[in-house]
């Protein structure tokens, strides 16, 4: 029970997410305002991770019948895959914008690099607790939420 | 006889000679040297690229695609878009600056995409600056 919700609260409280964080702060050159904030976009990528599963554990410890905390499990998978797939949206985002400012602008913003290689710091160790099944599933909602655009669309 | 544009790290004698790099001597080269097909599937992938950018060292991402697979961050208007507009037009040789942020601190680098017209070959060349 809580497996991977346990995990994750591991990997939120480890060690070594920090000092890969250390490690990638330490290789770039940024003024004293700018490691302020790349340190709040870390601690707060890493909060909300850690409140989510912490939220899902709580609750799913307080229900007694098996099958229903089994279906709680697997939403938490879901809503970690969701959490993935924006971590990774945002980094696609700011990768793009970076490019974009390097190449049309000459403008290099080094606090948008450093948030972008945060994101990317979180998104191979997440990866390791999706599993394909889910994977599949969250493809499918993924669809269904996107459709919607259409909907929304007035045209 | 290839006319290199004017600021590529690539020298001259390695895009004249285009048909003669292979997985040892690309070893050698102090940039970047990955051969893609069209679609931007890997035929080869050099030592430097293993060393400097991560994730793949040691791993063989032969038949893997270079902008979805190995370098998403390259999977964009600017990088892939350059790509596929210079393959459909026949004359892809572009060389621009870029940052890779993929899982490593933020790495700027030039870039030289190049199609070799001889030998229906194209490239992507990548130095780090």
């Amino acid at each position: 029970m809580n497996s991977n919700i346990q995990k994750i609260l591991d990997f939120t409280n480890s060690p070594e997410i920090q000092l890969e964080y250390k490690e990638l702060m330490q290789q770039m050159s940024l003024t004293e305002s700018d490691k302020t904030k790349a340190r709040s976009y870390f601690e707060d990528t890493l909060v909300n991770i850690y409140k989510m599963a912490l939220e899902y554990k709580l609750n799913i410890n307080e229900i007694e019948d098996p099958e229903v905390a089994d279906h709680f499990e697997q939403e938490f998978n879901n809503q970690l895959c969701f959490f993935w797939l924006e971590l990774q949206s945002e980094w696609v985002r700011l990768n793009n914008l970076i490019n974009f400012k390097l190449n049309v602008k000459q403008e290099e913003d080094l606090l948008m690099q450093a948030e972008s290689s945060i994101c990317s710091l979180f998104l191979n160790p997440l990866a390791n607790y999706i599993d394909t099944e889910t994977v599949e599933a969250s493809l499918a909602s993924l669809e269904q939420l996107l459709e919607r655009a259409k909907f929304s669309n007035p045209e | 006889m290839t006319t290199a544009i004017a600021n590529s790290f690539v020298p001259d004698k390695v895009l004249n000679n285009i048909d003669r790099i292979n997985p040892e001597n690309a070893d050698k080269m102090p940039f970047g040297v990955t051969q893609v097909d069209k679609e931007g599937n890997i035929k080869l992938y050099n030592s430097y690229n293993r060393d400097e950018f991560a994730d793949f060292k040691g791993k063989d991402v032969t038949g893997k695609n270079y902008f979805t697979d190995v370098a998403p961050c390259a999977n964009n208007f600017m990088f892939s878009g350059r790509f596929k507009r210079g393959i459909e037009n026949g004359n892809l040789n572009s060389i621009f600056d870029y940052l890779f942020t993929y899982k490593l601190a933020p790495t700027k680098v030039k870039v030289h995409l190049y199609s070799d017209a001889n030998t229906g070959t194209h490239w992507i060349f990548v130095k780090k600056i």
